[in-house]
């Protein structure tokens, strides 16, 4: 299914009116929320650590070059090889490259935003390469044809009923929905895959820009295979992942888990400098970085979004987004969902693509609140929105809609008069439930049920002397 | 090869304005977490580590000494059944001989260390095979983090896989290599790691292998070790 960001009113709509993926998406996204802020709690300088972490953050970005160069030089001194990609097609191309060197029919591959964003998987099928992937949600999506939906649980949309028949269907084991069972056959499964495969491909959590050591966060293990197992590991990675020291990383670590689980730790962080050394036991004999532009020097041209490039993709701005909680990843039609998405997305793949997700937001700056780096993704909204709209010209019905508002906030005696107007209104037309039927937003929402008195009337009459106006 | 290395940068510089390379502000920036050195107090240490991995689901325990932990052992393999056992080249394992004295207690199952040659790509393929089907393999650790009951395996000391392959991994740490956080696990690890100190890999593990991606239900082994056992010997630390 091929989704783009254009369809994004049409998209959200339909996962609007689908009850069971609302539903799926509220409980996920609360339980998300409920064991982040239960893990946050307990680190009481936790707003200082999100204050350093902005502050680094910062000096990498404002020194992106400096470091990319020195992380260039610390890879190649563990024995590494760089390869600088602007954009997709790029970057593709040397992983395939690589793969017909190595004469690898197959691949096994982790989690990689940046792999998604690329769309590496297609550019190794079009080359004839078989591209594994091993974490479990995302082989799930990839048996079934489908995209992620959430940054850190890529098959949310999914019930373990229709996991089970597809399983069933593709691979001929008798049906089961038992998630253990699906996860042990997956586990049997790509085991095989691992053993064989003479290429692993990973993404980057953080990369150390003075040893070169590139670190990468996971719970299953899949990642921690793909950078062992196969004889070659290539990782690929935004220009953005970059920080400045090896020493920086505890504080990244301890703010990405709590802030994606809400776990203290994940259960595998590995840290990887350069290909295997010599005596050590396993590990791949060839190590290569490719780094990632692709749209992100664009960014950093914008000093109003450049803050954007902060992000360490931990997902807790989706979570906490009221529009993302009802419609879901999909209705993004782009790798990147939820308030980061709606900012990223246009600005790598156009204002115009993606005109309405800088509107997909209530800006309550629910999501800025909780970015572990401080990110302003509510101003960041508001400029991209900005942007679009200056020079473009309101439909009439909005203009009017917006001065007869205007004037009366402005005046009380018009606010009154508008007000008792429109109760009038509805109690005559008898429909006080779904007084109006508003295309595109009625269908799905339920209109809260007349007062019987207007507030203003209750203050009125409810007031205690001497309480103010 | 790198022909799009000189296009990058000069599109980075030109969006931050400037001409010329730009240049870092090179301050150290330690982890401000106030710890205590791994040494003082770790048996304390050790329950705040074992708390911590009985949290998420690792089975955390304390051995007087060897023997305690070899009987631990003997017990462990009878009740799981297992019936193949890979022993790490570590410290602890090779001063003891773990291997061998675990296959003179337990002559039906199948101990094997890992050691011998690494150089030849055969010899790591077989090796490969073999920790993939074995159902224990026991390590030794290089650091054991209080706060988070993580335990940190460099590649140095045994290969990646060890850890990884095993239906169960049992790590034996001893009380000098508890440390309260990940910062002093860094500030050990070398102010300089530039250096070339670092091993190749250094792995961070925090409990059996998990997963939630089907409905959130949580499933322990999803790609690693379904079991992770960390037993302190406390007798080691008095002898190192
Ligand atoms: S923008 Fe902030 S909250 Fe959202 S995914 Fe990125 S780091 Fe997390």
């Amino acid at each position: 299914m091929n989704r783009t960001p254009s369809q994004f009113k049409i998209l959200a709509s339909e996962n609007v009116a689908d009850r069971r993926l609302r539903r799926t998406f509220q409980s996920a996204t609360s339980h998300a929320l409920g064991q982040r802020a239960q893990s946050v709690q307990l680190v009481p300088e936790w707003e200082d650590l999100r204050e350093r972490a902005h502050r680094i953050k910062e000096e990498a970005v404002e020194n992106l070059d400096f470091y990319l160069e020195k992380l260039e030089a610390s890879v190649i001194r563990r024995g590494g090889r760089v390869f600088w990609a602007r954009d997709a097609s790029e970057a593709s191309s040397y992983v395939v490259d690589l793969c017909r060197r190595l004469q690898a029919s197959t691949v096994v591959k982790s989690k990689s935003m940046a792999a998604e964003e690329i769309g590496l998987t297609d550019a190794l099928e079009a080359a004839g390469v078989e591209p594994v992937e091993t974490d479990l949600g995302e082989f799930i999506i990839q048996v079934a044809g489908e995209t992620p939906s959430h940054i850190i649980a890529p098959a949310l949309h999914m019930t373990r009923q229709q996991i089970g028949s597809l399983f069933h269907e593709k691979f001929g084991i008798p049906y089961t929905d038992v998630p253990a069972e699906l996860c042990a056959f997956a586990r049997q499964r790509l085991r095989r895959e691992f053993l064989s495969a003479r290429l692993g491909i990973s993404g980057v959590n953080f990369a150390a820009a003075d040893t070169g050591t590139i670190a990468i966060v996971e719970n299953e293990g899949n990642a921690r295979l793909c950078t062992s197992l196969p004889r070659v590991h290539l990782a690929i990675m935004g220009l953005e992942k970059v920080i400045p020291r090896f020493s920086d990383l505890p504080l990244f670590l301890r703010l990405l888990a709590r802030s994606s689980t809400g776990q203290r730790q994940t259960s595998y962080v590995s840290m990887i400098s350069g290909p295997r050394r010599e005596g050590e036991w396993d590990g791949p004999e060839e190590f290569h970085l490719v780094l990632l532009d692709n749209g992100r020097s664009d960014i950093l041209a914008d000093p109003r979004v450049r803050r954007s490039l902060y992000c360490i993709r931990c997902g807790a701005c989706l979570n906490t987004c009221p529009i993302y909680q009802r419609v879901g990843g999909h209705s993004y039609g782009s790798v990147y969902s939820g308030p980061i998405g709606s900012v990223l997305t246009p600005l790598f793949q156009g204002l115009e693509v993606a005109k309405d997700l800088p509107f997909a937001s209530s800006l309550c700056g629910s999501c800025s609140n909780i970015c572990p780096v401080k990110i302003d993704l509510h101003h960041q909204l508001l400029w991209l929105r900005e942007k679009l709209v200056s020079g473009r010209a309101t439909p009439w019905q909005e203009r009017l809609a917006m001065s007869l508002f205007a004037a009366g906030m402005k005046d009380p005696a018009l606010y009154r008069m508008g007000s008792a107007l429109l109760r009038l209104l509805l109690r005559v037309s008898g429909r006080t439930d779904r007084p109006f039927t508003v295309p595109g937003w009625s269908p799905t929402r339920d209109f809260p049920a007349l007062a019987a008195t207007s507030f203003k009337q209750w203050w009125e009459d409810n007031r205690q002397p001497g309480e103010g106006p | 090869m790198n022909g799009s290395r000189e296009v990058v940068l000069r599109r980075i510089r030109r969006a931050l304005l400037r001409s010329g390379p730009g240049h870092g502000q090179e301050q150290g920036s330690p982890d401000r977490v106030q710890s205590t050195p791994g040494q003082v107090g770790s048996t304390r240490l050790f329950d705040r580590f074992q708390e911590q991995s009985a949290r998420v689901g690792g089975e955390p325990r304390v051995c007087s000494d060897i023997e305690d932990a070899l009987a631990g052992m003997q017990d462990l393999i009878a009740r799981a059944g297992y019936g193949r056992v890979a022993v790490s080249d570590h410290e602890i394992c090779r001063r003891h001989r773990l291997a061998q004295r675990l296959s003179e207690l337990l002559p039906e199952v199948s101990v094997w260390r890992e050691e011998g040659d690494a150089e030849t790509q055969g010899s790591r393929r077989q090796n490969s095979r073999r920790l993939a089907q074995a159902d224990l393999s026991v390590t030794g650790a290089d650091f054991l983090i209080a706060e988070s009951g993580t335990v940190l395996l460099a590649s140095a000391g045994s290969s990646r896989q060890i850890s990884l392959l095993p239906t169960a991994h049992l790590v034996l740490a001893t009380p000098d290599q508890v440390y309260p956080d990940l910062g002093a696990v860094f500030r050990q690890l070398g102010s300089a790691p530039e250096d070339g100190l670092l091993p190749a890999a250094l792995t961070m593990i925090t409990g059996p292998s998990r997963t939630a991606d089907i409905e959130k239900v949580l499933i322990k082994g999803a790609h690693g070790p379904v079991r992770q056992l960390t037993w302190l010997v406390e007798e080691e630390g008095q002898l190192s």
